[in-house]
């Protein structure tokens, strides 16, 4: 009985940070982005507006939960949901500290892939029973875009998984705080995960799947009260489960260079959650400088260019790895007499 | 106890599943349920400490396939009312259902130790299992040969996404058929230089489906 008291509380604990995280990042929304836009923000309600958030969760628990005529009534109501749970499954593979993990499996990363790969198709869900064109044609969109950017998102994996030997998150935290972060050797691949999660959480510049100007709301059009409450706390988790995983694979997760991971005890959480929103500032900043992608040219970015060069990056970083793990003593030895002890 | 009631709990939801994908009049429906079913399935082999076979099916069945059944039904159905189907009883299949279940029950019952569900304490290490998978003396031949299944469906989905023009060059510069004598190829003729105009469009919109 242990094993599942445990995991209603880890399931609990999940739910807690979902939620803070969801207010957290309404807030940084409205104030990065109104930065970037060179506007205020909100700043009525507390000091800088920092309780706006309070009467939007009363507006939203208020307002009439309404069902569109001739729509698909179940797949209606259970959209939110298949859309919430993997982004809540998701989240118990991200290590926030030494053993603080809530499923430590050794397929850790494969495993928030795949679920992760689930949520489009509750995106779909809910266009398709919404009965309305705008919710359709953002939903197809979802669709074309996730199966584009799925492929280059797992191939940006496989250089930190060559370089960490494991597939376990855990495992790979650990064996960036014996080296360096693995964004410094595979900084392309960095580079291609952030796109692409860019792209998966439905951010600007890659957000067609409910670009305002030309589908209102895109999938969601048509949800009101606490569903549409469900669709974007779901939205803003899965932003910070692929920051984290970001952080987990590139930045070092919950380690510091030149620290003991072993002494970092409670420490360790609050560095991975600074770490992730740190990224996620990144990921607003890229939302808030750069313009909308047209649909076919997403489509052609992801299919042309990001594919070709992440197999092609993967073969050379794969080749150059084992160049390196072959001739890493003599390459040690040169580093040492060049600065004197420093390799 | 914990593991039968794990497995119950699976199998009602797979068998549910199952049956109303094969019974419901909706095709989206029986799309997400069959995506209900590879979840499922997916639970029940992780319980069984197939790490390996569960990712599998989530990562390939309910999100590949998944995606690619509703993608299809998308393409040919655009709206709820045509999603319907008509749900037709066929003793042949039924014959053939009952069939293939006794084959797999027979075979299950006469392995003793597949006829009994327990959890596995420790699951597979993945790291040994990928040396199996790709060490000479073990599966690398036909672990290759399914690849080779995946080559050519590569090949045809990129002729397919050709546009009309181009296989017209390649069938000129190896010089198969003789274009341009019967009437059909006429006709074909008058549609890629259509097509060449609108090559743009054309390219663009065979990218984003």
């Amino acid at each position: 009985m242990n094993a599942w008291l445990q995991a209603v509380l880890w399931v609990l604990m999940i739910l807690v940070v979902m939620l803070a995280n969801g207010s957290l990042i309404i807030y940084m929304l409205r104030k990065v982005l109104g930065a970037a836009h060179l506007r205020i923000g909100p700043q009525e309600l507390g000091p800088a507006g920092i309780f706006q958030l309070i009467p939007d969760i009363i507006k939203l628990l208020t307002k009439e939960d309404r069902h569109p005529n001739n729509s698909d009534r179940w797949l209606y109501i259970l959209a939110p949901i298949i859309i919430f749970l993997p982004v809540l499954v998701a989240f118990g593979f991200l290590p926030f500290g030494y053993r603080m993990v809530a499923a430590d499996i050794n397929m850790g990363i494969m495993m928030m892939i795949a679920f992760i790969a689930l949520v489009p198709l509750g995106v779909f869900a809910a266009g398709w029973a919404s009965h309305n064109k705008y919710s359709l044609i953002g939903a197809i969109r979802s669709i074309a875009a996730t199966i584009t950017y799925e492929i280059p998102l797992l191939l940006s994996v496989i250089p930190v998984v060559i370089m960490a030997g494991s597939l376990n998150l855990s495992e790979i935290v650990l064996a960036q705080a014996n080296s360096i972060w693995f964004v410094i050797p595979a900084l392309p691949s960095a580079i291609i995960f952030l796109i692409c999660a860019q792209m998966e959480t439905n951010q600007a510049p890659f957000d067609m799947t409910e670009a305002e100007g030309e589908l209102v709301a895109g999938f969601s059009t048509e949800y009101s009260a606490m569903r549409f409450g469900f669709i974007f706390l779901a939205e803003f988790a899965g932003n910070f489960v692929l920051a984290g995983l970001a952080v987990t694979l590139f930045l070092g997760g919950w380690t510091l260079p030149g620290v003991d991971p072993a002494t970092m005890g409670i420490l360790a959480p609050v560095v991975f959650v600074i770490k992730t929103y740190a990224v996620i500032f990144l990921f607003m900043m890229v939302r808030g400088n750069f313009s909308r992608f047209r649909i076919d040219r997403l489509a052609q970015m992801g299919w042309k260019r990001m594919i070709p060069f992440t197999l092609v990056w993967t073969i050379v970083f794969a080749i150059g790895y084992r160049a390196f793990q072959l001739w890493q003593p003599s390459l040690g030895s040169l580093l040492t007499s060049v600065f004197g002890g420093g390799g | 106890m914990l593991s039968m009631i794990a497995f119950g709990v699976l199998a009602l939801i797979i068998l549910t599943a199952a049956i109303k994908c094969v019974s419901s009049r909706n095709v989206i429906h029986g799309a997400y349920w069959l995506l209900l079913c590879a979840v499922g399935t997916a639970g029940m082999t992780w319980f069984l400490g197939a790490e390996y076979l569960a990712i599998a099916q989530l990562l390939i069945y309910a999100g590949a396939v998944g995606i690619l059944t509703i993608f299809t039904v998308m393409v040919t159905h655009r709206s709820l009312a045509q999603a319907s189907r008509e749900v037709k009883l066929s003793w042949s299949v039924l014959v053939l259902a009952l069939g293939f279940f006794g084959l797999i029950a027979y075979g299950v019952i006469a392995t003793p130790q597949l006829a009994q569900f327990t959890t596995a304490a420790e699951p597979i290490p993945f790291a040994e299992f990928g040396m199996t998978l790709f060490n000479l003396d073990g599966y690398t031949f036909a672990l290759e040969a399914a690849a080779l299944v995946l080559l050519v469906a590569i090949i045809a989905a990129v002729w397919w996404t050709k546009s009309d023009k181009a296989i017209k060059d390649v069938e000129r510069s190896t010089s198969i058929g003789d274009a341009g004598d019967s009437p059909q190829a006429k006709q074909n003729e008058t549609e890629a230089s259509a097509d060449e105009k609108d090559e743009d469009d054309a390219e663009e919109g065979d990218h984003a489906s």
